[in-house]
């Protein structure tokens, strides 16, 4: 199963779990599964971070698929200079 | 994930000459002040007198009595903000952040914050109207300092902010608008295991930008409610969204056309004169020009925060780090929009260690809204957390590259905000600054080194790009990035490189928001990566296009073509090898039946199925890290406290450098700018939140005759993301200089001042107070 790693920002809709395996393949359904099973974690707290899949930085992942041994690491999305 | 990753190139890392230099050394350029329309009023912004107040009237009678005076405007033209998120930027904003500082609603938040404007037919009658716009405002207390802001009984700067980020959710508003943690491992358990620990507070100053040119727009709107805007900025793109957003005119409405662009770093970002013109202009029908002052530009564009860190850092006796934790307190200004996050997140992502601890904190106060300066939020804390990692090593007796040497992450290593690190250059750029000239000059009496190491992200996000064919083959490549750092040469090399043609024959260009695909701002450390990406589809695309051209001149099936040098080739009756030996040898150069270059596909388009064109947008996701190592030697004068660079090393991992000409300036220029928020560059308000040195004379940023040659090493650790192994490169030097002129200075001195800047004055009272301890010792 693919491994999520919450930030801590998010961690505070998870009761502070901070990594949990998913059955997910794909980002749209990761967002179902992930709300699903953290109902505080609602898809537009999700929506604001960016996904990491394998250490690829994905700012929209919307449409993105991923491995069942992915890595997927949800990050705060920053603005550059 | 990775790729295969082109290493023999003909064009990508050679140094051809810039196009755009022949322009800018004659003056030839247009910036944003240089276009003037047959006409043009010129629009004038009256600014508050008061960092915090209520607005409960504005008269602009006495003003448009004045003949000349056209049209008047304030925040009754701009629709209510409410609680929309502008759609469509990079990370998440609030349009009711950014209106205000447009025009104000209802209240003042800030010095000089936009209230009112007027347009009127010359730029001095502008000027005398603003003055007779009559403003009534009911003053407000007001707070300038970060923990002044925090106080339970500190004024508030907005009554609907409360803090995000702490558990349970606040009832009460409150300045602090933002309180973030990260944490791994066990940070206290990580301190007991530690030999020597260092606990110190640096402060860094609020500074600008200090780009030359000053914000400057021309808005024109027709009579089928059309609106043109001319501007200087970093993003066409971006202006017309937000004018879009922030006057409720329809975006399909609004085309941007960017000008030439005197330096932006991150400043030139967002929007402050553009939707003020184009009111002016809807309201007038007429052009309206608002070219800000350099006053205007200090005193109400975007600033940089200021922050306030606490390290606390441990390491064992050989040197492994076990502990390291920051507190971060950053200054936003009077709207939430401060890089806190990267700074949070960033402040020590160069060190592999087990136990780590970041807080970063966002206040509210009465000053200008803080906005992003290349690689935003992290030159504050990497500066804390470097000075900390000099002074570790320096206790522990260890040179302080081999220490970083021994903390550096690489390839696997996981960093406080969690995404495992893919192949970086860290450790290769350590390497090439420890054998370094300048790392063995022998120093003097007064003189001291300073060391630092940097991280940053780097951004890939959306971009597009078209290219046509001439009908003598050359090309042209279109995309929407201004050109702040060299991407037209780079997007000529790249397409050229794809192409396998000369660079020379590549026209590259930055045009409108109607004549090209969408593309975010050009910052981020993105352009030459994700509009590069853009650039290179649409070669390929062409170069794909230009084969079956071939192959139906040659009336031969598609796969027995190949695309070879800039020509299309024809292997049929013999293999691709024989026929490359034949073009080398140049037996085969110029045999039409077998060989048919970029002008002559070009030629026979028409008969081919027309104009040879094609246009690729991306969304990058190839972006990589960029890590920076800086050396300063500096040499104090101790009677006076001034302090003079004698050399300054970068290196850098730029990836694969596409032009390393560009790189190195961006290498300098970095540099450059760090060093001047270093010594000199601060903003000093008074205690009515009045700025009191908003001009280049009391603002000091470095000029060449201040600094030596900035010398450069480019590390070349191929993005693995990226077909040619490109990384971002501009927004990491500015990481560095700061800590390693800090502790450059501190070692020079036999001071331990960390409060920048370190000028004269502040840096000679240390000194004597150092003196003064010595003896009393």
């Amino acid at each position: 199963m693919a491994k999520v790693i919450f930030p801590s920002d998010l961690q505070a809709f998870t009761g502070d779990t901070a990594e949990v395996e998913v059955t997910s393949v794909n980002y749209r359904d990761l967002v179902a599964e992930l709300s699903g099973r953290y109902p505080a974690l609602t898809e537009e707290a999700i929506r604001k971070h960016a996904l990491a899949i394998d250490g690829m930085i994905i700012h929209n992942p919307f449409l993105e698929a991923f491995n069942s041994d992915s890595e997927l690491v949800f990050f705060a999305k920053i603005a550059g200079g | 994930m990775s790729i295969n990753i082109q290493t023999d190139f003909k064009t990508v890392g050679t140094r051809p000459i810039r196009p755009d230099g022949p322009d800018k050394v004659t003056g030839r350029a247009k910036y944003g002040a240089d276009l003037n329309l047959s006409g043009m009023l010129y629009g004038h912004i009256v600014r508050s007198p008061h960092a915090h107040a209520v607005i409960k009237s504005i008269d602009f009678s006495a003003a448009l009595a004045m003949p000349g005076v056209v049209a008047t405007m304030s925040a009754e033209d701009l629709p209510e903000p409410g609680d929309r998120i502008l759609p469509g930027a990079e990370i998440e904003m609030k349009l009711k952040d950014i209106s205000p500082i447009i025009m104000a609603r209802g209240k003042v938040l800030f010095h000089s914050q936009a209230v009112a404007a007027v347009a009127a037919t010359s730029e001095s009658l502008a000027a005398e109207a603003a003055k007779r716009v009559v403003v009534e405002y009911e003053v407000l207390p007001h707070v300038l300092d970060v923990h002044a802001a925090m106080a339970d009984d500190a004024p508030l700067v907005h009554d609907d902010v409360f803090t995000q980020g702490i558990d349970p959710a606040p009832t009460r508003p409150s300045n602090l608008s933002a309180d973030f943690e990260m944490a791994k491992g066990d940070i206290e358990a990580g301190f007991a295991e530690a030999d020597l620990v260092i606990e110190r507070t640096y402060n860094v100053p609020m500074c600008h930008q200090g780009y030359i040119e000053p914000h400057a727009c021309v808005a024109r709107s027709d009579e089928n409610g059309k609106i043109e805007i001319w501007c200087c900025t970093q993003g066409p793109f971006m202006v017309r969204n937000m004018t879009a957003e922030i006057t409720g005119i329809d975006l399909g409405k609004i085309k941007v056309t960017a000008s030439e662009i005197g330096g932006g770093f991150g400043g030139k970002t967002t929007v402050y004169v553009e939707p003020v013109a184009t009111i002016l202009a809807c309201k007038s029908g007429r052009p309206v020009k608002i070219v800000m002052s350099r006053d205007e530009v200090f005193r109400a564009s975007g600033p940089v925060s200021s922050a306030e860190t606490q390290v606390k850092i441990g390491a064992k006796k050989d040197g492994t780090l076990t502990a390291i934790k920051t507190d971060i307190l950053m200054d936003s200004g009077a709207f939430s929009s401060s890089p806190i996050l990267p700074a949070t997140m960033f402040a020590a992502a160069c060190y592999r260690c087990d136990n780590m601890h970041s807080r970063g904190r966002e206040v509210l106060t009465n000053k200008p809204k803080a906005w992003a300066y290349r690689a935003p939020g992290a030159p504050q804390s990497i500066m804390a957390v470097e000075c900390a990692v000099n002074e570790l090593a320096q206790g522990l007796g260890i040179d302080p590259i081999d220490f970083r040497l021994l903390n550096a992450v690489e390839e696997g290593d996981v960093p406080l905000f969690g995404v495992p690190f893919q192949s970086i250059g860290l450790k290769q750029s350590l390497e090439a600054a420890k054998n370094h000239p300048n790392y063995q000059a022998a120093l003097e009496q007064n003189q001291g080194r300073g060391v630092a190491a940097a991280f940053w992200i780097n951004a890939g996000l959306q971009s597009s790009a078209t290219i046509h064919v001439a009908e003598d083959g050359s090309l042209n490549v279109l995309t929407g990035n201004p050109d702040i750092g060299g991407s037209r040469a780079s997007m000529a090399m790249l397409a050229a490189e794809v192409l396998g043609i000369p660079v020379e024959t590549v026209r590259p260009s930055v045009v409108d928001t109607d004549s090209v695909g969408y593309c975010d701002t050009t910052g981020g450390s993105r352009t030459t990566l994700a509009t590069g990406s853009a650039v290179m589809k649409a070669a390929g695309m062409l170069r794909e296009e230009l084969k079956h051209r071939a192959a139906a001149i040659w009336n031969v099936d598609i796969k027995e073509v190949e695309w070879y040098d800039g020509m299309a080739v024809v292997h049929s009756g013999i293999g691709i090898d024989e026929l490359r030996d034949e073009l080398r040898a140049g037996t085969a150069g110029r045999n039409p039946e077998k060989v048919l270059t970029m002008a002559e596909l070009a030629a026979q388009a028409g008969a081919t199925g027309g104009p040879l064109t094609a246009s690729a947008s991306v969304h990058a996701h190839s972006a990589q890290p960029s890590f920076a190592v800086n050396i300063c030697d500096v040499q104090v004068d101790r009677d006076t406290g001034k302090v003079d660079i004698l050399r300054y090393t970068c290196v850098q991992d730029a990836g694969k450098a596409v032009h390393p000409a560009y790189v190195e300036g961006q290498m300098q220029g970095g540099a450059v700018q760090g060093i001047g928020w270093a010594l000199n560059e601060e903003y000093l308000f008074n205690d009515q939140g009045v700025l009191e040195n908003a001009g280049f004379l009391d603002y000091r940023i470095p000029v060449a005759s201040d600094l030596p040659m900035i010398d450069t090493v480019i590390v070349e650790v191929p993005n693995p993301l990226h077909p040619f192994g490109v990384r971002g490169v501009g927004e990491v030097p500015i990481c560095p200089p700061m800590p390693a002129v800090a502790t450059a200075v501190n070692r020079a001195a036999g001071t331990q001042l960390y409060d920048l800047p370190l000028s004269p004055p502040k840096l000679l009272a240390a000194i004597e107070g150092a003196g003064a301890d010595n003896e009393a010792a």
